[in-house]
C-alpha cells in the first residue's frame, strides 16, 4: 500500500503540469500578517497552512485536534474521539510543538505538551500551522512545528455582532438536546458569540459548551469475531469561555485583553482488549490572561505583552484507588518587542521575554519553579533586486546552570518567476527539559533525571510554490522537502542500571520527508468546483545509539499521510467530500498498526439576509464504515453523523 | 474543455486512490503445535496492549514469538502477567485487561475468553478446578474449567494475592501487597473454599515452591523505601520455610538487607533453591541450605526480570524484559549455569509457563 500516496502525487502532479501550460496570468500571494505573529510576520520561508474561515466556522464546536485531524498533515494521537491527544508535526513529538496564543508560548511546563482535544476551535479566530524549527522566535520546544491560535477583534466602524452555533449528532444522548418526550437528538454542543465594535473600544465574548455520552459503535478487533459493540464510560463534557476587549489609547496605540478560560471532563474508555470497562477520569482546566499593548508608528513599533496561564490535570482511576494524579502548572510570561524601519529594505527587530514557571505534581517531591530570560531579534532585507527577500533571526535564552545554546535562523524567499518562488530556511531549535524529566520522584518503577541536558538541533527546509489566478480558475501548489536533526533527544526509558524508566538524553533524531499541497479552484458559471489535496512522507527516525541499524521510526508517525478534499458549491448549497489516508505505524518497535482511510461527507446550505446570514450544515464522518485505530487498542468510531445550525448576525 | 479534461485527472485521481485505499492486506496463514516446548510470557508495555506469548520449540532449540496473535489475529492485551497449562489447554492470564485468554496448545486457537476477573496474577488448578488470584479485590476466583466460567470467589486473607501452591486440600497463596505491602501467607481450605490461617512472614512476600521433602519456602521480597526524591531505605529479603502439616515456621534465612529478589524456584533435585529477578535486582543466585546455615551463590549476572525452573528438565529461564518497546531476551541455563541458548522474544519478556507443571 505504500504507493497509494505515491499514485496521488504523481496523478496530481499531472493534473498540475496541464494547468501550468494554460495559465496566462498569475499572481503572488501576499504573506498575511495576523496577530499574535513575531514582529508581524511569520518566518520568511517558512511553510504557513492557515484554515479558511469556513472551515474554521463549520467546525467551530469542536475541538482543535479534530480539525487538525481533518484538515492537515499535522498527525494526530488521539486515544478516541474527545480523548487525551497529542499532535506531531514533521517527524516530532507533542514535545516539539509549540502552541501559540496570541503571540505566548502555551508549552506546559511540567509535561511540555498540550492536550489538543481540550482546545476548543470556536475560541479562536484564526488557526495557523507553521512547520519547522522556530526557536528563535517562540523559544523552547518549537523544534518541529507551531500551532498559532490568534484572535482577530479590530478596532472599527460602531456595530454590534453575534453568532450562534448548534450542532447536534451521533454519539449517544446528551442532556443538552433531551427532550420532555423522551427524543434524544443524540450529542451537541452550543457555541455563542456576542460582541461589538467601535472605533475606541471593540469587545466580544464567546462561550461554548459541548457534550456527548460518546458510547458510539465500534469493531472490536480484541475479540476474534470483531463483534461490534458499544463503547462505554467516554461521556465528555467541555466548557470554554474567552473575552476579549481592545482599547484604543491614543491615535497609534491601543491596549487588548484576552481570556480564554476551558474546562473539560472526561472519562476515559478502556482498551478494546481489557475485559472491563474503563474506570479512569480526567479533567483538564486551563486559565490562559493576557495583555498587549502596541504602538505603531510609521517607523517604529513597540509592543508589550503580559500573560498568566495555568493549567490543571487530574487523573482518577476508581479501580486502582492509588492512582490519582494531580498536576498543576503556572507560567508568568512578560515580553517586549520593538521594530525599526531604516530606509525601505531594512528593519530590525529586538525582543526580551521573561518567563517564570512553576509546577506542582503528585509525582514531584517538591513544588518547581523556573525562572528564565530571553532576547531574540530578527533582521528583514526585503526587497534586493526587487525578487529576494532575506533574513536573519537570533535567540539566546539564558537559564542557570542549563547551557542552552544561541539558536539563529536564516531564511529567504526568492521570486523566481511572478507565478513562482524558492523559499527555504535553515534554523537552529532546542526545547528545554521539563519539570516531568527534571523532578519526577523516585518510586519503584520511575524517577526524574536533574542532570538532562536541553535538545537542541538543525532544521533545513527548501520549498517551491506556485500560485495562479485567472478569472474563472486559481491554483495554488507547493512543495517543501525538508529535514530535521535533534540532538540530546529527551526519552523516557528503562535504565539498564536501575531498571527504573527515567528520561535521558539519547543520542539522536532524525527527519526528513515531503510536503506536497495542492489546490485548484474552478468557477463555471453559479458554481464552483474546489479540489485540494495535501501530502506528506515523514521518513522521522531515533537512534538508541549511533548506526543506522539502531534506529527505528518515531512511534505513531505515518510514512505517508494523504488528505484529499473536493467541494462542489451551486448557489446556496455546497457538497464536500474528503478522503483522508494514514499509512501503517508503529507504537513499539516492533508491532504496527495497519494503513487506514476515512471517507467524511458535509452538505451545506446557506443564505444570507441582508446583514445576517445562516447555514445549515450536515455532516457524515466514517462513510464506509471503515475499521480504524489511531492509537493501538483503542476504539474509534464507525459512520456517525451531525446537524449543524449556525446564525451570524 | 480544459475544466473538464483537469476535473476528470483529479476525479481520476481521488478514485484510484479510494480503490487502492479499500483493497486489504492479505495476512498469511500461520499454523503452530505447541505441545512440546514450553511458553514464553512477555508482559508487553503497561498500558499498551502489546503484551504476547511466545513458544519455545524443544525439538527445534528456537522460539517464535506472538503465538496467540498470529494464529487469531487478535492482541493478548495489556499486562500478559502468567500462563499455565492444563491438559491441553493454556490459560493466559492478562493483568491489565482483567481476563483470561485460553488456547489449545495444539493450533494455539483461541478457546475462549474468561471475564470476571479483575486485576488477574496467577492461575493453578486441582483437576477440574483452577484458581486465579486477582488483586482487584484481593481474592481468589474459583474458575471451572469445564464450562470456563467464574464460579466463586475467596477473599484473600491479606492484600495483592500473588503465587499460589496446591498441597493437598490446602491452597497456599502469598499476599505480596499488590501497589502496597503486606507480609501474609494465607492457607485456604479448597473443600470449603475459605481462609484457614494467615501465616505471617516478612513484608512482601512474592513467590513459594515446595521442596523434596514437602515443606514450603517462600521468598519475601522486603520493601524499598523511598523518600522524597530518592530510595531512602529498605527491609531485608527473607526466606522462610513452612511446615505443610502445621503451617508454623520453621526456618528463616535473612538474604540481603537492601536486594530484593521477585521470584523463586527449585532445582529439580528438590533442595537447590534459585532466587532473582524483579525490578532492580537484576542477576539470579543459587541457594543451597544445609542444616540451620544457607550458601547463596552467583549463578547468572545480567538484568533478568524473570527467573523460572523446567521441572522436567531441570534448565533455568532467566528472562529480560529490555526496554519494553522492543524484543525482550530469555536465557537457558543448564543447573550447573553453562549457557544453553539466548533467544529474542516479544516485548517486556517476564516468565515461562510449563506443560502440565504450573
Amino acid at each position: 500500500m505504500k504507493f497509494i500516496g505515491w499514485t496521488f502525487l504523481l496523478l496530481a502532479f499531472c493534473s498540475v503540469g496541464i494547468h501550468a501550460q494554460v495559465s496566462d496570468s498569475v499572481i503572488v500571494l501576499k504573506e498575511v500578517e495576523a496577530k499574535g505573529i513575531r514582529f508581524g510576520k511569520y518566518t520568511l520561508g517558512a511553510k504557513i497552512f492557515t484554515f479558511d474561515s469556513t472551515t474554521l466556522a463549520t467546525n467551530k464546536s469542536g475541538s482543535i485536534a479534530d480539525l487538525l485531524s481533518s484538515r492537515s498533515l499535522v498527525s494526530i494521537n488521539s486515544y478516541g474521539p474527545e480523548g487525551m491527544t497529542g499532535i506531531s508535526i514533521r517527524g516530532g513529538s507533542s514535545r516539539h510543538t509549540t502552541v501559540v496564543w496570541n503571540g505566548f508560548n502555551l508549552r506546559n511546563a511540567g509535561s511540555g505538551m498540550l492536550n489538543f482535544s481540550a482546545l476548543s476551535t470556536g475560541s479562536a479566530d484564526q488557526v495557523s500551522i507553521q512547520s519547522g524549527g522556530s526557536s528563535t522566535m517562540y523559544g523552547s520546544g518549537a523544534s518541529t512545528g507551531i500551532i498559532f491560535l490568534s484572535n482577530n477583534l479590530q478596532l472599527g466602524t460602531e456595530k454590534s455582532f453575534g453568532e450562534l452555533t448548534l450542532v447536534g449528532g451521533s454519539f449517544g444522548r446528551s442532556r443538552l438536546y433531551s427532550t420532555p418526550f423522551g427524543i434524544n437528538l443524540g450529542s451537541g454542543s452550543i457555541y455563542a458569540t456576542v460582541g461589538r465594535t467601535g472605533s475606541k473600544f471593540s469587545t466580544s465574548i464567546k462561550a461554548g459548551y459541548q457534550c456527548s455520552e460518546n458510547n458510539f459503535r465500534y469493531k472490536a478487533s480484541a475479540k476474534k469475531s470483531a463483534p461490534i459493540k458499544i463503547l462505554k464510560h467516554a461521556a465528555f463534557n467541555r466548557f470554554t469561555f474567552s473575552q476579549q476587549n481592545v482599547v484604543r489609547t491614543s491615535k497609534n496605540s491601543k491596549l487588548e485583553s484576552d481570556v480564554w478560560y476551558s474546562h473539560l471532563n472526561k472519562q476515559i474508555p478502556s482498551l478494546m482488549t481489557n475485559a472491563l470497562d474503563g474506570t479512569a477520569d480526567q479533567e483538564d482546566k486551563s486559565f490562559r490572561g493576557a495583555l498587549n499593548f502596541s504602538l505603531i508608528e510609521p517607523l517604529w513599533s513597540l509592543k508589550v505583552r503580559s500573560g498568566l496561564f495555568s493549567d490543571k490535570v487530574n487523573y482518577i482511576d476508581s479501580l486502582i484507588l492509588d492512582t490519582v494524579s494531580l498536576n498543576q502548572s503556572l507560567s508568568f510570561i512578560n515580553e517586549i518587542e520593538g521594530k525599526i524601519r531604516i530606509g525601505q529594505k531594512f528593519d530590525f527587530n529586538l525582543g526580551l521575554n521573561k518567563t517564570d514557571e512553576f509546577g506542582k505534581s503528585t509525582g514531584y517531591s517538591e513544588k518547581c519553579k523556573r525562572n528564565r530570560g530571553s532576547i531574540y531579534g530578527r533582521i528583514n532585507l526585503s526587497p534586493i533586486v526587487n525578487r529576494l527577500y532575506l533574513s536573519g533571526e537570533g535567540r539566546q535564552e539564558f537559564l542557570a546552570g542549563s547551557g542552552i545554546p544561541f539558536v539563529f535562523s536564516f531564511s529567504g524567499k526568492a521570486i523566481v518567476l511572478p507565478e513562482l518562488e524558492v523559499k527555504g530556511v535553515f534554523s537552529k531549535h532546542y526545547a528545554l527539559p521539563v519539570f516531568d524529566d527534571l523532578y519526577w520522584a523516585e518510586d519503584g518503577f520511575a524517577k526524574g533525571n536533574p542532570t538532562l541536558k536541553p535538545e537542541y538541533g538543525y532544521n533545513g527546509e527548501l520549498g517551491i510554490a506556485y500560485h495562479s489566478k485567472q478569472s474563472s480558475n486559481q491554483i495554488n501548489i507547493e512543495i517543501t522537502g525538508y529535514r530535521n536533526k535533534t540532538h540530546d533527544l529527551i526519552c523516557w526509558g528503562i535504565d539498564k542500571f536501575s531498571r527504573k524508566s527515567m528520561p535521558s538524553n539519547i543520542s539522536l533524531s532524525k527527519s526528513s520527508g515531503i510536503e506536497f499541497s495542492a489546490e485548484e479552484k474552478i468557477t463555471l458559471g453559479k458554481s464552483m468546483l474546489e479540489f485540494n489535496a495535501l501530502y506528506g512522507y515523514t521518513h522521522a527516525r531515533l537512534f538508541d545509539s549511533i548506526g543506522a541499524e539502531n534506529s527505528y521510526q518515531r512511534y505513531y508517525m505515518p510514512l505517508h499521510k494523504a488528505n484529499l478534499r473536493c467541494i462542489f458549491s451551486f448557489k446556496n448549497f455546497k457538497f464536500e467530500y474528503t478522503q483522508l489516508y494514514n499509512s501503517r505505524r508503529y507504537y513499539n518497535k516492533i508491532y504496527y498498526m495497519k494503513w487506514y482511510t476515512l471517507g467524511n461527507l458535509e452538505l451545506l446550505y446557506f443564505s444570507k439576509y441582508k446583514t445576517s446570514s445562516y447555514s445549515i450544515s450536515f455532516k457524515v464522518n466514517n462513510v464506509f464504515n471503515a475499521f480504524y485505530m489511531v492509537m493501538n487498542e483503542y476504539a474509534q468510531p464507525l459512520r456517525n453523523f451531525s446537524l449543524g445550525i449556525n446564525l451570524t448576525l | 474543455m480544459k475544466h473538464f479534461r483537469n476535473i476528470s485527472i483529479w476525479v481520476f485521481s481521488v478514485m484510484i486512490t479510494g480503490f487502492l485505499t479499500i483493497s486489504c492486506d492479505k495476512e498469511e496463514d500461520f499454523t503452530i503445535d505447541c505441545s512440546n516446548g514450553v511458553f514464553i510470557i512477555n508482559e508487553g508495555a503497561y498500558g499498551s496492549s502489546n503484551g504476547s506469548v511466545s513458544f519455545y520449540s524443544n525439538t527445534d532449540d528456537k522460539v517464535i514469538n506472538d503465538v496467540f496473535y498470529k494464529v487469531n489475529g487478535v492482541q493478548l492485551g495489556d499486562v500478559v502477567q502468567s500462563a499455565t497449562v492444563v491438559g491441553d489447554t493454556v490459560f493466559i492470564v492478562v493483568n491489565n485487561s482483567n481476563k483470561i485468554e485460553a488456547a489449545n496448545i495444539k493450533t494455539m486457537s483461541e478457546v475462549a475468553t474468561i471475564e470476571g476477573v479483575t486485576s488477574p496474577r496467577y492461575l493453578v488448578n486441582k483437576n477440574k478446578t483452577a484458581y486465579v488470584s486477582c488483586w482487584g479485590d484481593n481474592s481468589v476466583k474459583i474458575l471451572d474449567l469445564k464450562t470456563l466460567s467464574v464460579t466463586g470467589s475467596i477473599i484473600s486473607g491479606g492484600s495483592g494475592p500473588e503465587k499460589m501452591l496446591l498441597n493437598g486440600n490446602k491452597l497456599y497463596v502469598v499476599n505480596t501487597g499488590g501497589r502496597g505491602n503486606d507480609s501474609t501467607l494465607s492457607v485456604i481450605n479448597t473443600e470449603t473454599n475459605q481462609v484457614i490461617k494467615n501465616i505471617e512472614v516478612p513484608y512482601n512476600p512474592k513467590d513459594l515452591v515446595k521442596d523434596i521433602d514437602g515443606n514450603i519456602w517462600v521468598l519475601c521480597y522486603g520493601i524499598e523505601i523511598y523518600g522524597d526524591t530518592a530510595a531512602a531505605g529498605n527491609t531485608p529479603s527473607f526466606l522462610y520455610k513452612i511446615d505443610p502439616s502445621t503451617d508454623e515456621v520453621i526456618a528463616s534465612f535473612k538474604l540481603y538487607d537492601n536486594k530484593h529478589p521477585a521470584h523463586l524456584g527449585i532445582a529439580i533435585d528438590g533442595s537447590t533453591l534459585f532466587v532473582g529477578g524483579g525490578y532492580t535486582f537484576g542477576g539470579i543466585k543459587k541457594i543451597t541450605v544445609s542444616g540451620g546455615n544457607i550458601s547463596i551463590n552467583d549463578f547468572a549476572s545480567d538484568t533478568f526480570y524473570g527467573v523460572d525452573v523446567d521441572p522436567a528438565s531441570g534448565v533455568i529461564f532467566g528472562t529480560i524484559g529490555g526496554d519494553y518497546a522492543s524484543g525482550g531476551t530469555l536465557k537457558r541455563f543448564e543447573t550447573d549455569g553453562t549457557l544453553l541458548g539466548t533467544y529474542t522474544c516479544g516485548i517486556g519478556t517476564s516468565g515461562a509457563a510449563f506443560k502440565n507443571t504450573k
